[in-house]
């Protein structure tokens, strides 16, 4: 068996994890679903969720990954080959692959935005009109801020293909190019390195950033203040509690923002130690994640937007989606504070590590598999993905609605999917007895008992309880779409399964030969 | 631009409830990874 690299220090295993964890989602998109679901009583599913469906499934991912590292596999097809003798095992683990690799796709493109918005904001080059907040109303005063945005990515028009500016493109390419820089360092020089970096940058700029909000006197001359945000935020709406919404809009919160499912868990942990303590390095992954989310994601966003432009104005923007905050009302809101070139950059910069560390997990399964599988050298793997990603990235570039598909298909529905298939392989085919020492082996912590039965009954329940909610409220309304360019998504995505199928054979096939 | 509106005892306990549990999670885990009596590497 060949041999494989490991993660240099637990530290930065862990920085590792909570690097392909943390991404805009826990700053734009957590903010978004709280608002927009009953504010802090939303913390009752939220937290609900994260016992019975995030630690769970952090844990099997880390055990799965653990596992299959022992046995020379870094990617799904061979874990769950390891795990299941069925043939089909290893073609249901090809999701552990295929779906990071079209997240990745769209990810990195909108992973390039902030880098350009963080530069723009420096040299000062967002809008910034020399009116009077109070005089006008919070569209009137966002509309330059959406119409830079929505020309930087050429959403102009309402055609087959979007036309992004020049400087778009450039900062997809040096985006791509940095990530894969680092992906060709290695697992220690390249990934270790940056999250060692990133993570803890990430955080020492959100702390700024809220103390900034914090003290944010309104620009209107009223007496709104950051305490009105975080009223408007936690403000409890108990009667959501009995809405099946809420309750999956929390769950799919936590699925987004601890990334499980995704494939990219697992193969980071196929580089850990055997006798790595994943009980409390998972747990530690994710309570890194859920600070950044909790603490910091819902203060600083969404408090500025209500201190800004005032409750009723704060709840459009959020109702406008995670790009609206992060995107739009932010910049607005930097462009009338004393230093906001600054912090604007600041706020952009923590955007930008919080993808970039995501990018490089997302990315580092398929390179995983040419190595383990094809038996390629990291560099010959990193350069044929690196073109691979740049050709790929022009789908949902260019093609009107090829990114909401795409993230669709791979981004929400998929994962929820192979979560399931994680689920039933590691605890039910693999046996509960045998998940639950591969977890539990080495571990310092003494994780309770009852997360035994919660990960054989509860987690796969609930699963399958998303996976039938989504298809009844979400599938009828995907499906009915016929645009263009959503067909050419549809077949760019069909065509990467097939590819995947047929690498996964031809591997297995060398293989045995 | 609307009014403020003052927050709830309500609404100060599902705040500090929720930064509470979080941050003593975080705690919890960073000091047993740090400070462990475990023989695992740092």
């Amino acid at each position: 068996m060949k041999k494989r690299e490991q993660w240099g220090t637990r530290i930065g295993l862990i920085l590792a994890m909570a690097g392909n964890a943390i991404g805009l989602g826990n700053f734009l998109r957590f903010p978004v679903q709280a608002a927009d679901n009953g504010g802090g009583a939303f913390m009752i599913p939220y937290f609900i969720s994260f016992i019975l469906l995030g630690i769970p499934l952090m844990w099997i991912e880390w055990g799965i990954g653990r596992y299959g590292g022992t046995v020379g596999h870094g990617t799904a097809p061979g874990m769950f080959d390891a795990l299941w003798k069925n043939r089909l095992a290893k073609y249901i683990g090809i999701l552990g692959i295929l779906l990071p690799l079209i997240v990745v796709v769209y990810y990195v493109y909108i992973c390039s935005w902030t880098l350009a918005f963080g530069i723009t904001s420096i040299f000062g080059y967002l809008p910034h009109p020399n009116v009077d907040p109070s005089s006008i109303t919070p569209q009137e005063y966002l509309w330059p801020y959406k119409d830079h945005l929505y020309q930087y990515i050429g959403a102009t028009s309402s055609g087959l293909f979007l036309r992004p500016t020049p400087s778009a493109y450039l900062f997809f390419i040096i985006t791509l190019l940095l990530a894969f820089r680092i992906l060709y360092k290695g697992i220690v020089g390249g990934i270790e390195k940056l999250n060692k970096i990133a993570i803890p940058a990430l955080f020492l700029m959100a702390v700024v950033l809220l103390i900034r909000v914090i003290t944010l006197p309104s620009p209107v001359g009223n007496s709104l203040k950051a305490l009105d945000g975080f009223s408007f935020l936690w403000e409890p709406d108990l009667t959501g509690l009995l809405s099946s919404k809420v309750w999956l809009a929390a769950a799919g919160q936590i699925f987004f923002t601890l990334s499980l499912g995704m494939g990219a868990i697992m193969t980071y942990a196929s580089y850990a130690r055997k006798d790595e303590d994943i009980a409390l390095d998972g747990l530690s992954t994710a309570s890194l994640n859920e600070f950044a989310e909790v603490v910091l994601g819902s203060t600083i966003a969404i408090v500025s937007a209500v201190v800004f432009f005032g409750p009723n104005g704060a709840k459009e923007i959020a109702g406008g989606g995670a790009f609206n905050l992060g995107f739009i009302s932010m910049p607005a809101i930097f462009s009338n504070m004393p230093f906001g070139h600054f912090f604007g950059f600041i706020w952009f910069l923590l955007l930008f590590f919080a993808g970039l560390t995501s990018v490089v997990a997302l990315s580092q399964p398929a390179i995983a598999f040419l190595e383990d599988e094809f038996g390629w050298k990291r560099e010959k793997s990193v350069m044929v993905l690196g073109l691979a990603f740049f050709i790929f990235a022009h789908v949902p570039i260019f093609i009107n609605g090829a990114l909401d598909e795409m993230d669709f298909w791979a981004g929400t529905f998929g994962l929820v999917i192979l979560a399931l298939m994680e689920v039933v392989i590691f605890f039910w085919i693999f046996g509960s007895e045998n998940g639950w020492r591969e977890i539990t082996r080495g571990a310092h912590i003494k994780i309770p008992k009852v997360f035994y039965y919660i990960m054989k009954y509860v987690t796969p329940t609930f699963l399958v309880v998303i996976i039938v909610a989504w298809s009844y409220n979400q599938l009828p309304d995907i499906l009915s779409k016929s645009d263009s360019g959503i067909w050419i998504a549809r077949l760019f995505l069909v065509t990467l399964l097939i590819v995947h199928i047929v690498a996964v054979r031809v591997a297995w096939t060398r293989r045995r030969k | 631009m609307d009014e403020e509106e003052e927050m709830t005892i309500k609404g100060w306990l599902f705040l500090t409830a929720s930064w509470g549990l979080v941050t003593a999670l975080l705690i919890y885990c960073f000091y047993n990874v740090l400070f462990g009596k475990g023989k695992h590497r740092k």
